[in-house]
This record gives C-alpha cells, sequence and structure tokens, in this order.
C-alpha cells in the first residue's frame, strides 16, 4: 500500500505547521515527538513544540530519525535570535533574519542534494534578487508564492512533487552486487514478480530471502495489500493451522473469532518462510488455499475467498523432503519449482563484500541507539550532526563528508577466506558488532581523554576484533563440539546477536583462564582496568558465571 | 528613502502583516467555524508575533513617516485592519457572524498589502519591465 507523502514543516513560529495540521491531514508529518499517532489526536498538542522544525539544528535532529521525509515545507524569515541562525558573513542582521531560510536551504543541500522543499514564499517576498538568483539553480525548490497559507494551494503542490518523484526501481533497496549469479536472479526476480504465481525461494540461512521478497519481490508486484512474513519454524506445530487460516470463537478451548495471516495479507504477499517444517495436515489446507483462493478458519463451516500471493522459503532440499515423505508432492508441485530463484551464498559473492557491509552500516546506524552513539561521538568531536555512515576499505579518503569505519586493507584476505556459514546475517553482525565497538572505544578515548591523532571522521576498525570474531565463527562453523554455535536461525536477531557474544565471551573467558583484564586487552583498546569492568559487566549480562566458566577452563 | 528601500518595505508588509492575517481566514469554507478554527482566527488578527495587526502595520509602515502611506492601498489596508481592530470583542465572544466578516475583511487585506507591494514594485528605478505585469 503506497503510504502518503512525509511533510517536515521548518518554522520559527508554529503558524504553518498549524495550518497543515489542522487543513492538511491526508499527510504523514516528520514531527520531533517520539508518541505515535497524528498530532492532531495527540492530547499533549496544545503548546507543543516538537510538531516541527525551528531552525536548522532540530531540522538535522528530524531527519536524522525520518529518513523518508518527501517534502520539506520551509519558511523564508526566521526572527531568532542571532545564536541560533546558521553563521554567515552577513553584518545586516535583519537581511540575515529573513533570509535565514535561504541558509538553510543551503545546509540541508549538503547533506540532501535531491530532497524536494517547498519555499512558503513568492518571487516578491525575495526583497534582495542575489536570494532569488540563488533559487534558480535549486531544481528541487518550489516555491509557494502568494498561496502560502492556502492549504489546498499548498497541498496540490505537495501532489505535483509526490506526482513527478523518481519512481524507485526494482529493488532499490536491495543490494544485488555485481555478480553473475545475482544478476540473472534480479532478471528471473522482474519477471516472476509480475505472475500472480506461488514462489519458491531457495537459499541457505541468512541469505536474505525474506529480504528478496518484501522489498524486491512484493514491491514489483503492483499488489496493493500489506506484506507479511510467517516464520513456520517458530511456530509450534498444533498453532500453525490457527495463525493462517484463523480461528472462530469455540473452534477449541479460548479460540477466539481472529482472522489468519492469509485474511491479514488479503490483496497483498503472504511470506511463508521455512516451508519445509509444515506439519502434514496443514500442507492439506495450505494446498486448498493455493487451489482455489479459498480459506476457511478453523471451526467454521463455510470458506472465505482470499486474494493472496503466496512466496514460499526454504534452506532445506524439499525435493528430498517429498521422496522422504515428509512434504506432499502435490503441494510441491503447487509451489511452482520449476520457476524457484536460488539465492547463492555469500562465499560465492565476496567481490559484494564492500557494498553489503556498507549496507549494514547504514541501516544500522540511520537511527535508534547506534545512532545516539553515533552523534554522541560526532557531538564530542564538535562535527555536525546527521552525518552520513561509510565504510573505508583499505584506503582513507577524507572527502566523503560521512563518518567511515576504516577496515584495513590486511583483514581483506581474512574476510575473504572466511567461509560465511550465515552468510549475509553473519556479516551484518561481524560489520556491525566491530563499528559498534571502534566507536565505542573512540568514545572511551574521549571521556579518558586519551591522545587522539588523525581525521575524527574516520573511525578505525581494530583487526584483532574482527580476527577474534572470525576464528570463533570458524571453529564454531567448523563443528566444535559443545561449543554452542551453529547458525541455526534464531525467533530474533537480537538472540541471534546475543548468542554469538555469549559464545565468544565464553571462549574467551576459558582462553585466557578467566583474567577479564586478559580478555578486555583481546578486544578493546583503552584503559585495561576500565575495560576489564565493562568486559566482566557484559560477561554478567549475558547471563554467564565467572565459576562455572573457571571450573570448565580448569 | 530610496525607492528600493520602499520596495522592501512593501514586500516585508505584505508578507509579515498581509499573508499572516489571511491564514485561517483563506482557510475555512463559509460557515464551518469551531472554536479552533476562531482561536487560529484570534491569533492571526490579534496576536501576530505578540501585537495585534494593526500595531505591525504601523510599525513597519507609520503614517506619519513612511512613504507607503501615500499609496491609497495604504489607506485601505488601514482602514480595513481598523475595523478588524473594533472587531475584537465580538470575535472573542465567538459571534459567527463577526467571525464571517472578520474573515472576509481579513482576505481584503491581504489583497490590498498585496497590491501595495505590487505597485511599490513596479515604480522602483532600475527595473526592467518585460511584458504585461499581472
Amino acid at each position: 500500500m503506497t503510504l502518503p507523502p512525509k511533510l517536515l514543516i521548518v518554522d520559527d513560529g508554529d503558524r504553518y505547521a498549524e495550518m497543515a495540521l489542522q487543513f492538511m491531514r491526508g499527510y504523514r508529518y516528520a514531527t520531533r515527538c517520539t508518541l505515535p499517532g497524528p498530532c492532531w489526536t495527540c492530547p499533549r498538542r496544545p503548546g507543543c513544540t516538537l510538531t516541527h522544525a525551528h531552525d536548522a539544528s532540530e531540522l538535522d535532529q528530524a531527519l536524522a530519525r525520518h529518513d523518508d521525509v518527501d517534502v520539506v515545507l520551509l519558511d523564508l524569515a526566521f526572527d531568532l535570535p542571532p545564536e541560533r541562525l546558521l553563521p554567515s558573513n552577513e553584518h545586516d542582521q535583519e537581511r540575515r533574519r529573513r533570509h535565514e531560510g535561504l541558509a538553510i536551504l543551503a545546509h540541508l543541500r549538503k547533506r540532501h542534494p535531491a530532497l524536494s522543499v517547498i519555499l512558503m514564499t513568492s518571487k516578491e517576498d525575495l526583497a534582495y534578487e542575489d536570494a532569488a538568483a540563488a533559487l534558480e539553480v535549486d531544481e528541487y525548490v518550489t516555491l509557494a508564492g502568494s498561496d502560502a497559507f492556502d492549504a489546498r494551494a499548498v497541498a496540490l503542490l505537495v501532489e505535483r512533487i509526490w506526482a513527478r518523484r523518481p519512481r524507485a526501481s526494482l529493488g532499490d533497496a536491495y543490494e544485488w552486487g555485481k555478480g553473475t549469479a545475482m544478476a540473472r536472479l534480479k532478471r528471473e526476480a522482474t519477471v516472476l514478480a509480475r505472475t500472480s504465481l506461488p514462489l519458491l525461494i531457495l537459499g541457505e540461512t541468512g541469505t536474505g530471502k525474506s529480504a528478496l521478497a518484501e522489498q524486491v519481490i512484493h514491491p514489483a508486484s503492483g499488489r496493493m495489500g500489506p506484506f507479511l512474513a510467517v516464520d513456520l519454524s517458530a511456530l509450534p506445530g498444533n498453532l500453525v493451522a490457527a495463525e493462517l487460516f484463523g480461528t472462530v470463537r469455540g473452534a477449541f478451548s479460548g479460540a477466539l473469532d481472529r482472522p489468519g495471516r492469509f485474511e491479514q495479507a488479503n490483496g497483498g504477499t503472504l511470506f511463508l518462510d521455512e516451508i519445509g517444517n509444515l506439519p502434514l495436515d496443514v500442507q492439506r489446507l495450505l494446498l486448498l488455499a493455493l487451489e482455489g483462493g479459498r480459506i476457511t478458519r478453523l471451526g467454521e463451516s463455510l470458506p472465505r475467498q482470499v486474494d493472496v500471493r503466496l512466496i514460499a522459503a526454504t534452506n532445506t532440499a524439499l525435493a528430498m523432503a517429498v521422496k522422504s515423505g515428509t512434504f506432499r508432492a502435490d503441494l510441491y508441485a503447487r509451489l511452482n519449482p520449476s520457476a524457484q530463484l536460488m539465492l547463492p551464498p555469500l562465499r560465492e559473492r565476496l567481490d559484494d563484500l564492500p557494498a553489503l557491509m556498507t549496507r549494514f552500516l547504514q541501516r544500522a546506524f540511520h537511527a535508534g541507539s547506534h545512532r545516539t552513539l553515533l552523534e554522541e561521538y560526532a557531538k564530542a568531536h564538535a562535527l555536525p550532526s546527521g552525518l552520513p555512515v561509510a565504510l573505508e576499505m583499505g584506503k582513507v579518503s577524507h572527502a566523503t563528508g560521512a563518518l567511515s569505519f576504516a577496515w584495513a586493507s590486511r583483514l581483506q584476505p581474512a574476510l575473504r577466506a572466511h567461509p560465511w556459514p550465515g552468510n549475509l546475517r553473519e556479516l551484518d553482525h561481524v560489520t556491525v558488532t566491530t563499528a559498534v565497538f571502534a566507536l565505542a572505544d573512540a568514545l572511551q578515548a574521549i571521556e579518558t581523554e586519551r591522545a587522539q591523532t588523525g581525521n575524527p571522521c574516520w573511525i578505525p576498525i581494530p583487526a584483532r576484533l574482527i580476527h577474534e570474531l572470525l576464528k570463533l565463527q570458524q571453529e564454531s562453523a567448523g563443528g566444535s563440539a559443545g561449543s554452542g554455535t551453529d547458525y541455526a536461525p534464531a525467533a530474533t536477531l537480537h538472540d541471534w546477536v546475543t548468542g554469538i557474544e555469549h559464545t565468544l565471551l565464553a571462549s574467551l573467558f576459558q582462553e585466557t583462564g578467566g583474567d577479564f583484564q586478559a580478555m578486555a586487552a583481546r578486544i578493546l583498546t583503552g584503559s585495561p582496568a576500565r575495560n576489564a569492568r565493562r568486559v566482566r559487566l557484559r560477561f554478567n549480562q549475558l547471563g554467564l558465571r565467572v565459576r562455572a566458566g573457571r571450573g570448565r577452563s580448569k | 528613502m530610496f525607492r528600493s528601500d520602499i520596495r522592501r518595505a512593501a514586500s516585508a508588509l505584505a508578507h509579515d502583516v498581509g499573508k499572516y492575517v489571511a491564514r485561517t481566514a483563506r482557510n475555512v469554507p463559509d460557515g464551518a467555524w469551531t472554536p479552533e478554527l476562531a482561536s487560529m482566527l484570534l491569533r492571526d488578527l490579534y496576536d501576530l508575533r505578540g501585537e495585534h495587526a494593526l500595531h505591525a502595520f504601523l510599525r513597519l509602515a507609520p503614517a506619519a513617516t513612511s512613504p507607503l502611506a501615500a499609496f491609497p492601498e495604504w489607506t485601505t489596508a488601514h482602514d480595513l485592519l481598523r475595523e478588524l481592530d473594533a472587531m475584537e470583542p465580538a470575535l472573542r465572544a465567538l459571534e459567527a457572524p463577526a467571525l464571517e466578516s472578520a474573515a472576509h475583511l481579513a482576505l481584503r487585506v491581504e489583497v490590498a498589502l498585496g497590491e501595495l507591494a505590487l505597485r511599490a514594485r513596479i515604480g522602483a528605478p532600475g527595473r526592467r519591465r518585460k511584458g504585461k505585469l499581472p
């Protein structure tokens, strides 16, 4: 389903925000508030100043939290104290105040060159002609003209901008890489997305089957309904049918009237991960749903018609399961196996490592706690907030205007030699974990006033941490008995990452004989005593026991 | 005062007073006033950055010293703003006819100040006229 455009208002007062929230309620708004729901239903709205950005600094904050802003509504004159205006060589304070909107526009352009802006003014209000000339070179700026306070006219401008936005091409959000296997996959996915036939995606765990379905096939299918994903391996066998097909009150003890995932995905796409785990009795119901487009809630007698595109995925050989009798042959045939998509494992697309790592870093650091850490670092180094994140592999470029995590070139052979049994998920974990550790270490260096050298925009990744992580994971993948690390999917990514962390610290604990200072020295740089405390804290948080660990090590 | 200064003063008047005064008036359909919308209109007319629209108008273009006061549009806008000022008690009592009437007057203020800015621009020196003016 296409969401309406998201607007961000930048105004020193509240007149534009008030007008928009009163008369333009068909849009989404990028506010600085964390409460859910639109402002016009919020009990805290009277007097609230979080509805919009009042200056350039608040604009940066809002854009750091909302990376999906479609149009910025920007006022021209800002009646603010000089310290809240952007730095300028202009001595005429009145002129500076009247044209602060243009300074904010230039500031915005440095980081968001193609973000559409409606400047809430007319050319007549631009009393200085050089200011008007500056706008003529910016193709993404529209002047609201004399209708800046006419909600219908502004809405019309937004709709025009929205209508001419470049449509996302197939899988822009998906990292295809450079390999021939992925190029072929992209071609096949393009074609198969447009059919209404069920689709089967095969690939090892962590290769991105769910992302392919959600970010590529569903958007390209043109279906207006939602995308819903169900991980069948995470559902108890006796609940699968109720989850997929829904229930009516009294179907079994405690059953309520509740739609299943098929009904919820009506008009859209239903993604069933680990289809090989589907119990045999539910396979029969799924077959009926695929053949007639009808499902029956548990406890109900009449079927309901649904229009759902089914995408199934598995990391096991379904053909073998058919032979062994654990998967129905007729259902397998119905899943259209002749047109299945096969995702290659990461070890077969090693040339894509830098692009994938960059993608993972950008995703991890664009919001949330990781972003907070990054902003803390930027603030400590007096860097502008909202800087994008980049990856430097082997070479250092200081002109990117980004905070770069620098991986030494000598690490590349180690990355390429690693078998990556957890595929993209494992690479994501290694990339983000090392970046977070490097950032935390850099922050600690500032706190302890250790000497800082080099460009603060360049954050080196400690090589030994990567070696530790890769070594540990390789050992685990090699089948070290009792290590507890296999790459079986966990219920959530957090659980999976915590498991890896757990194993890493337990292993280090054994290797160092329980010496936290030695453990800290292996993975962190900086004050040994402080690091030892941090490692010990994390060790305890993960539920590891010192006595048990020491006992094992002996 | 240079003509460029007159032009800027007229632009400031159209922007700081004309545009803001008509903000709510131009968005509310006839007869659709609610207390919330009435409150917005009251802010447009009597709390324009902390002062009445009439006072903001006279501060930016004082009758005694501003060359803009010689223009008939200035007089029109001034009269309309005085009329709106006099309606304050009725508007604060949320009287429906007063709200309707004030909205129409506010729109006329915006038009008058727009015309004033246009007249000031046309007369400014060093500006080559291209084609017909609106």
